[in-house]
C-alpha cells in the first residue's frame, strides 16, 4: 500500500513539476497590469484643494445666512416705517419750524434705526431707506436742499451728544408708535424684540468630544477619541443644517476579515516568517491601520415638536488626513523547535494626504439638557456606518460611539 | 542595457533585487511552469491557478530584498506559492469534523494504472474530492509538509489532518480504479 501511495505520489509530483510551459507571455502581460504598483500619492495640492473647498462652502453658507437674517430684520423694519408715516403729524409744533422741525423729526425716525442697528442690522442700508421715505412723506421736493440732507445724514452717526438729548422724544414717539402698532396687532418692540431672538436661534456652535468605537465584521474593537466643533444653521422650524470640522485618531486591527488593500502588508510579514521556517496559522496575521484625521461632518438635524429638547441627525461624513499608518504583524509556528514567534511586516506612513468625501454616513439622536440661558449641554449617541473606504487603502470602519456636545448662541 | 539570457538562478535573483524589470520577467517566465504545476493542484481551475501565481511573484518581488544569497530559491518560492494558494482558497474552506468525513472502503489499485494518469486525469480525481481532502493530500503527499504543520496552517488538529489524507488516498483509489473500468 505505501509503495503504491509512494508511486502515485511520485507520479502527481512528476507531471506537475512543469506545467502549462505556453503560457508564460500571457501571465507576464497579466501581472504587469498590478506591478510595479503605480503610487496612490495625492499630491499636498490636492488634499489643501479638498480642505478649502470644504471650507468655503461653509463659509458661503453661514455668510447666506446672516445675510438673509440683517436683510429680514431690514426688510421688517422699512415695512413698520413705511406703515407709520405719520410721525411728523404727531406733534403740531414741528410744523411750525418747516425745516429744522422736520430735521429732528426725520433724525427721531433715524434714532429707531440706530436702535436697531444694534441688532446686527447694517448701519447705513437702514439710514438710506429712511432717508429716503422721510424725505418723501415731509419734505416738498423744491425745499430739498443739501442743507437739509447733510446734517440729516451725519446727526445719528458723529453728534453722539445731539442723539442723547433727543433721547427722551425717541422714547416718546417709539411707545406712541408701538400702541398704535399693538392696535394693529404688529407690536413695534416685540417685533424687534423677536427678530433679535429669532437671530440668535438662526445660527448654533457646537464644541463636542466623541468617545467611540471603531469595528469592522468579526474583528476587534478598538476605543478611539475626537473633538471639534459645529455650526447649526436654521433651514426652517424644525429642521438645522449642522457642518462643521473635528479632530480624531482612529485606529483599527483586521484579524479574521481582512480587507484585500492591505494584502501586501501582510503578504510581506508572511514571506518574512515562511523564509525563517515557520508555519503560518489561519488568523495569524494581524493588520493595523491608524488614522489622524479631521473629520468635516454634514448632517440635517430635526427637531420633532416644539420642545427641541431632542433631535433625530442624519449626514455624511468627510475626512481629511494628517497621518495614515498601516503595517502587519504575523505569529509563525515553527515546527522545529515547536515555537511561535511574532515577525513584523512593512509599515507604511503618510501625512498631510487624502480626502474621502462622504466616506461613512451619521445617523445620531441627541437629548439636550439646558445650562444657563443661552447654552446646552447635548448627549449624542452616534451610528457612522462606513460608506467608501478611510485613507489610501481604502479601508472600511464601522464607528459607533457618543459626543458630548456644548451648543452656544441659544437654544432650539 | 546589457540583458544576459542564460543568466543563472543567482545572478538572476541578484539583479532582480535591483528592481530590474527587465531580469524579473525572466524569472518569471523561468519559473511560471513550476509555479503553475503547484498551483495548479490546489486551484485545478487554471485561470484561478495564474492569479494565484502571479500574486506568488509580486510577493517574491516585493520581498526579494530579504532573500539570503545562500539559500535556494525554489523551496522558497514553492512555500510562498503554496501560502498564497491556501490563502486564496482559506475563504471557501469549509473543515468536515471528523464524524462527517465519509468513510470509503480500501480498493485494489493497480501500480501500471497509476503511471498512466495525465495532468488532466489527475486534476479530474482532485475535483472529485471533498476540497479539504484534496488540500491535506496536497500539503503532505506532494509538498512534504507534517500533519502537526498541516494541522497549524488549515487552522485544525492534527489528527483530523490524518483522517483527512487516509479519507482522500482512499477515495483516491477507488477512483482511479473505476476510471480503469470506465476505460
Amino acid at each position: 500500500m505505501n509503495t503504491l501511495d509512494d508511486k502515485l505520489s511520485n507520479h502527481i509530483k512528476a507531471v506537475f513539476e512543469e506545467l502549462d510551459t505556453e503560457g508564460a507571455d500571457y501571465g507576464w502581460t497579466e501581472l504587469r497590469k498590478n506591478f510595479p504598483v503605480k503610487s496612490n500619492y495625492r499630491p499636498l495640492y490636492l488634499w489643501l484643494s479638498g480642505i478649502a473647498a470644504s471650507l468655503l462652502v461653509a463659509g458661503i453658507f453661514l455668510f447666506n445666512t446672516y445675510n438673509n437674517n440683517a436683510l429680514k430684520n431690514v426688510i421688517q423694519h422699512n415695512s413698520i416705517t413705511k406703515a407709520a408715516p405719520v410721525a411728523p403729524q404727531k406733534t403740531d409744533s414741528n410744523l411750525d419750524k418747516p425745516v429744522t422741525k422736520k430735521v429732528v423729526n426725520s433724525f427721531e425716525k433715524r434714532t429707531v434705526s440706530v436702535k436697531n442697528s444694534k441688532k446686527n442690522v447694517p448701519l447705513n442700508v437702514v439710514e438710506t431707506d429712511i432717508m429716503a421715505v422721510k424725505i418723501t412723506d415731509t419734505v416738498p421736493v423744491n425745499e430739498l436742499t443739501e442743507n437739509v440732507i447733510s446734517p440729516l445724514a451725519n446727526v445719528a452717526v458723529a453728534k453722539a451728544d445731539t442723539v442723547k438729548n433727543t433721547k427722551p422724544t425717541t422714547l416718546e414717539f417709539l411707545q406712541k408708535e408701538n400702541e398704535k402698532l399693538k392696535k394693529e396687532g404688529k407690536p413695534l418692540l416685540a417685533t424687534t424684540a423677536k427678530s433679535a431672538t429669532e437671530s440668535r436661534k438662526n445660527a448654533m456652535f457646537d464644541v463636542y468630544t466623541a468617545t467611540f468605537l471603531n469595528y469592522y465584521a468579526d474583528n476587534p474593537v478598538k476605543v478611539n477619541a475626537g473633538a471639534g466643533f459645529n455650526a447649526n444653521i436654521k433651514i426652517n422650524k424644525n429642521i438645522y443644517l449642522s457642518m462643521g470640522a473635528g479632530i480624531s485618531e482612529t485606529k483599527i486591527t483586521y484579524q479574521t476579515t481582512r480587507p484585500s488593500s492591505l494584502s501586501s502588508y501582510s503578504n510581506s510579514a508572511a514571506d518574512l516568517a515562511l523564509m525563517n521556517g515557520y508555519v503560518l496559522g489561519a488568523n495569524s496575521i494581524k493588520l493595523n491601520a491608524s488614522f489622524l484625521n479631521i473629520d468635516i461632518p454634514v448632517a440635517f438635524k430635526f427637531y420633532p415638536g416644539k420642545s427641541g429638547k431632542y433631535y433625530f441627525s442624519t449626514g455624511i461624513n468627510s475626512s481629511t488626513y494628517l497621518n495614515q499608518k498601516y503595517s502587519s504583524s504575523i505569529t509563525g509556528f515553527n515546527p522545529s523547535s515547536n515555537s511561535y514567534s511574532d515577525f513584523k511586516g512593512k509599515t507604511e506612513e503618510s501625512n498631510f494626504n487624502g480626502f474621502d468625501f462622504a466616506n461613512s454616513a451619521i445617523f445620531a439622536i441627541g437629548i439636550n439638557q439646558p445650562i444657563g440661558k443661552s447654552s446646552t449641554l447635548t448627549f449624542e449617541p452616534f451610528f457612522k456606518p462606513s460608506l467608501r473606504g478611510y485613507g489610501d487603502k481604502d479601508i472600511k470602519i464601522n464607528t459607533a460611539g457618543l459626543n458630548l456636545k456644548l451648543s452656544l448662541g441659544g437654544k432650539k | 542595457m546589457f540583458i544576459k539570457h542564460n543568466a543563472s538562478d543567482a545572478e538572476l535573483i541578484r539583479e532582480c533585487k535591483k528592481g530590474n524589470l527587465k531580469y524579473q520577467e525572466m524569472l518569471y517566465k523561468r519559473f511560471y511552469a513550476y509555479a503553475m504545476g503547484i498551483c495548479m493542484r490546489y486551484l485545478i481551475n487554471k485561470d484561478d491557478a495564474l492569479v494565484v501565481v502571479n500574486d506568488a511573484f509580486i510577493k517574491v518581488f516585493n520581498a526579494l530584498h530579504n532573500f539570503k544569497d545562500d539559500l535556494e530559491f525554489k523551496p522558497w518560492f514553492r512555500k510562498i506559492l503554496v501560502n498564497t494558494a491556501l490563502d486564496s482558497k482559506r475563504k471557501n474552506l469549509k473543515y468536515v469534523y471528523d464524524s462527517e468525513i465519509p468513510e470509503v472502503h480500501q480498493q485494489t489499485m493497480y501500480p501500471s494504472a497509476i503511471e498512466k494518469l495525465s495532468a488532466a486525469d489527475i486534476l479530474n480525481l482532485m475535483k472529485q474530492l471533498p476540497e479539504t481532502h484534496h488540500i491535506v493530500f496536497n500539503l503532505y503527499e506532494i509538498d512534504g509538509y507534517s500533519h502537526k504543520e498541516i494541522g497549524q496552517m488549515l487552522n485544525i488538529p492534527e489528527s483530523s489532518s490524518r483522517t483527512y489524507l487516509t479519507r482522500a488516498k482512499q477515495a483516491l483509489q477507488k477512483l482511479i480504479q473505476s476510471d480503469l473500468i470506465k476505460i
